[in-house]
């Protein structure tokens, strides 16, 4: 079928084509809303600017195909097949996502708000300044189903993206591009960041409990008032990230580097920072009971009216160090 | 980003400033130590001056009290840089030449070891600001630290004097983490010049003399950054569209609040209105001053721009809300003169809306 037959058709009242083959047509601008095309084969066609409001177009074959500024809102693409499909500033708000193969797309400035992505492979995928407020990601674990519905985020780009306050927990974030992303109390736990790059991100008050951030770079990253509590971030480069207030109880900062990192007042307990490199940090009455400093450098770091009862500060680099109104591991101030 | 916590944490580090500089101008005047906020607050700093001319015929005197009663501190290194500041500030009033007393004057223990930083870092600074004084770009150069620290271009030169290069220089170090940081904010206030070129030699310069205070960092690969030379530009120059640079940012003088969150102003646009078509007009409002094809409307090129940054760039070049209406209307009628069915004036007609409402705060705060 060729564009001029389907409009045609469309126009006469007939809303259902599904399975049709439409591979290669130009549907640009068409008023298509509330068309079902379910299982039909859109394969490098062309809908830029196309109306497919309420569309259904569910397991159809849209590869290659060009949806860039399309209006998508309420469509149900559930199971579609969208790979290395171009979605540039398209409307998918309250889209069904679901289980869509997107690998490879193209989403850059999409507005994707409140639409679901359950299972949906964004692999690879570019989601430059998307918007996802309210979007659905992460599914609940089901019993006998883990990782099956999961969004997967491999190697994503979601640079600048808006992600604020969506719960991403135990989704994998490996080597994802998040450089300066809204993750503004982003709900994180369990989530594998490994290698990711969150450089400059916005993760104030992000819960990110048991998240995996081995090699992650999160420099000049805002992790204010974030929980860290048990994650990962051994290797991770946190050189002048801004970590004041934040929650690090059992953290693992083994191997870190924290240049110029800002953790006044940070909660530190029983965290591990064994050959961390602390140069030039502001701890100024961070909490570091029993936390593990064991050949960890902290030259000219601010310990200012830290408290140091029961750390382990074996071989430590002190260099520099202002000391003052600290507690130390025998819980004697420095005066 | 973390832009949004941070204008506050400088508004409350300036105060907490003030209120030092204020304790010892007491301490000096009145030879005891005010810790009272509402008696600090309450007392000008104008009177607490006049008070400590009347009482000390010239500097040397205040400079030596004022040491005298830091160093009986408990916090003396926290003290030390703010009397270093006053006495600066104080040399102007008594007519006498700004000359650190570092040379013949410590006045504290060697030992603190804190202090020893922060006059290594004094010398530093003391010094980049001598190369920027020479430099025959210095205005420029004052011009564009202004920019770097305030996040507003200011062109009036007496806004300018109120704002020392030194201080400046302080408060960029302060602000920012990394020479990286720098040098990236450096490109985006160069890419929103007219004078690139010679701006980009500018921040050239400062990215040298500041790479003294981060001394762990890669300086050639920064400075090549800003080299906002034909490399750069031939992404644009690749297309058949004549991409003018961002226009007229220099000749303005209206402050602008950037420090916008830009999520949110980019979500208001997407609530509103198709991004694309966002896009596409504010591609031809800030770079085409001549639409002429349709091949123009391949998206190709809009790929290689982000919808924040083109809300950036707008609300640098255009000084009031009703000028940026004019331009997007302007812009939308050739648009559709290229195209009347994919750009029908009725959905331009909607888009401008929706940027306007949606960029609408950002003027209003100023």
């Amino acid at each position: 079928m060729d564009a001029d037959e389907l409009l045609n058709h469309y126009q006469n009242g007939r809303k259902s084509f599904t399975g049709e083959n439409l591979s290669g047509t130009n549907l640009s601008g068409a008023d298509l809303i509330s068309i079902n095309l379910s299982s039909a084969n859109l394969e490098k066609s062309t809908l830029t600017f196309a109306f497919l409001n309420e569309a259904n177009l569910n397991g159809s074959n849209c590869v290659k195909a060009t949806l860039s500024g399309s209006y998508l809102n309420q469509s149900n693409l559930r199971s579609a097949n969208l790979h290395d499909c171009d979605l540039h500033g398209a409307i998918l708000q309250g889209a069904n996502l679901a289980d869509t193969n997107l690998t490879l797309a193209n989403l850059l400035d999409s507005n994707l708000m409140e639409a679901n992505l359950e299972g949906a492979d964004l692999s690879g995928a570019d989601l430059t300044g998307v918007c996802l407020l309210g979007a659905v990601v992460t599914s609940f674990e089901r019993r006998g189903e883990q990782n099956h519905r999961r969004t997967k985020l491999k190697r994503t780009v979601l640079k600048r993206a808006d992600l604020e306050g969506l719960k991403l927990d135990h989704l994998d974030f490996t080597q994802a591009i998040l450089w300066e992303a809204n993750l503004v109390r982003a709900s994180l736990a369990k989530a594998n960041l490994q290698r990711a790059n969150l450089q400059d991100a916005n993760l104030f008050a992000a819960d990110l409990t048991r998240a995996n951030l081995t090699d992650a770079n999160l420099r000049g990253a805002n992790l204010t008032k974030a929980n860290l509590e048990r994650a990962n971030l051994t290797g991770a480069d946190l050189t002048g990230a801004y970590l004041n207030e934040t929650k690090m109880f059992e953290g693992i900062f083994n191997n870190a580097i924290l240049v110029q990192a800002k953790l006044q007042r940070a909660r530190m307990i029983r965290a591990s920072f064994k050959r961390a490199n602390l140069t030039n940090a502001n701890l100024m009455e961070a909490n570091l009971r029993q936390a593990d400093l064991t050949r960890a450098n902290l030259t000219s770091a601010n310990l200012y009216h830290a408290d140091l009862t029961g750390t382990d500060l074996n071989s430590t680099n002190w260099t520099n160090v202002n000391l003052e109104g600290v507690i130390l591991p025998d819980s004697i101030t420095h005066s | 980003m973390v832009s949004t916590s941070q204008p506050l944490t400088q508004e409350l580090e300036k105060q907490q400033k003030l209120l030092m500089m204020k304790k010892l101008l007491f301490a000096v005047c009145r030879d005891y130590w005010e810790r009272d906020r509402i008696t600090l607050l309450s007392t000008s700093t104008k009177a607490l001056i006049a008070e400590l001319q009347q009482s000390y015929p010239n500097l040397n005197d205040v400079k030596q009290k004022l040491y005298g009663v830091v160093n009986q501190l408990n916090k003396r290194e926290k003290y030390f840089p703010i009397a270093t500041q006053l006495i600066n500030k104080l040399s102007q009033l008594y007519g006498e030449v700004t000359e650190e007393s570092k040379a013949n004057f410590n006045p504290l223990d060697p030992k603190e070891n804190s202090v020893d930083v922060s006059l290594d870092q004094n010398s530093t600074i003391a010094d980049i600001l001598k190369t920027f004084e020479e430099d025959q770009n210095s205005q420029r150069i004052h011009k564009m630290l202004f920019a770097l620290s305030k996040q507003r271009w200011e062109n009036n030169l007496e806004t300018l004097s109120n704002y020392p290069v030194e201080q400046l220089i302080q408060n960029i170090y302060q602000t920012y983490s990394s020479l990286e940081r720098i040098s990236l904010n450096l490109l985006k206030i160069v890419k929103g010049l007219n004078k690139q070129g010679i701006y980009s030699q500018v921040a050239k310069t400062i990215i040298t003399e500041l790479a003294k205070l981060y001394p762990d960092q890669q300086v050639d690969q920064l400075t090549s950054l800003v080299n906002v030379s034909k490399s750069n530009l031939s992404q644009s120059k690749n297309t058949p569209s004549s991409v003018a640079p961002p226009a007229k940012m220099e000749t303005e003088t209206r402050k602008h609040n950037f420090e916008y969150n830009p999520y949110q102003v980019r979500q208001r646009i997407m609530k509103y209105t198709n991004p694309l078509r966002a896009k596409m007009l504010l591609f031809y409002t800030l770079y085409s001053n001549e639409i002429t094809s349709q091949q123009e409307i391949d998206n190709l090129l809009l790929k290689t721009y982000e919808l924040d940054q083109m809300i950036m760039q707008l609300v640098q070049n255009f000084r009031t809300i009703q000028e940026l209406q004019d331009h997007l209307e302007t812009s939308a009628l050739s648009i559709s003169s290229i195209n009347d069915q994919l750009f029908n004036p009725d959905q331009n007609l909607q888009v401008i809306k929706a940027i306007i409402m949606s960029v609408k705060p950002l003027y209003e705060t100023n």
